[in-house]
């Protein structure tokens, strides 16, 4: 897929952890592994206001896109 | 709700794959039995007669057997599909690629029955109304019998296996949007 999420960059800026933020945002580690690795299929909008909020970033900080 | 419908529908299949076993092993029995005297027998509507040879009997005997395997093997294959619905796993792409083998499987023994009655059918039909003396009468009778008994044998063979097929396409595009529905964080 075309779209790359950088959200693992972003947790090492912040020096956070995955499951310190699964924890904050309120969502699984398992889910949280599945945005980090690609396989997820659609992010919804909450879930990325809350990684922004959290990770005090834009979503093109997360978000990329790669032809 | 669901779980009580599967319930029966297992209960009931469970018995239906029994009653097909122990018939065709009562098959088996009546043609081992009376191998050197085969008078009547019937292959899905079609009636075989001591004037048919006895290899027309042994062939028919062969494809009833085999027709109802593999009716028992789909009966199987549905049984287990009831269960996953029992355990609410439904948008599965196993019982997707299940209900797509009963539907098949079903076309199979629907084709299986019209080559062996379009093989049968000429020579019967006319024996039955070897009395009719007008020609377009004994014409017209044919077409009708021939029409009314293989809608009568195919129609509950083939609706069923393309409302699978449909189910099947169903759960196929269940299982797209339930997978989709997971990977949405």
């Amino acid at each position: 897929m075309p779209i790359i999420i950088n959200l693992d960059v972003m947790l090492a800026k912040r020096k956070m952890q995955s499951n310190e933020l699964a924890e904050k945002i309120g969502i699984t580690t398992a889910n949280l592994s599945i945005l980090k690795t690609g396989k997820a299929k659609a992010i919804r909008f909450s879930t990325l206001e809350a990684i922004c909020k959290e990770l005090d970033c834009q979503p093109g900080d997360i978000l990329e896109y790669n032809q | 709700m669901v779980k009580q419908i599967s319930n029966i529908l297992h209960i009931m299949l469970l018995v239906f794959q029994i009653f097909i076993f122990f018939l065709t092993i009562g098959e088996i029995i009546h043609f081992a039995e009376k191998f050197d005297k085969i008078h009547n027998d019937y292959f899905f509507g079609i009636h075989l007669s001591e004037s048919d040879t006895p290899l027309t009997h042994i062939i028919v005997f062969c494809i009833t057997i085999l027709v109802m395997s593999l009716l028992f093997y789909l009966l199987n294959l549905f049984r287990k599909v009831i269960l996953d619905f029992r355990k609410e796993f439904v948008f599965t792409e196993k019982n997707g690629k299940q209900l797509r083998k009963i539907a098949f499987g079903l076309i199979i023994i629907g084709l299986t029955i019209l080559t062996v009655f379009l093989i049968f059918f000429p020579y019967k039909t006319n024996y039955e109304i070897s009395n009719a003396n007008d020609n377009t009468i004994r014409w017209v009778y044919n077409l009708g019998l021939f029409v009314g008994k293989l809608t009568s044998l195919l129609f509950p063979i083939f609706i069923p296996a393309l409302f699978f097929m449909l189910i099947s396409k169903l759960i196929k595009e269940g299982n797209i949007i339930k997978t989709e529905n997971d990977l949405t964080i």
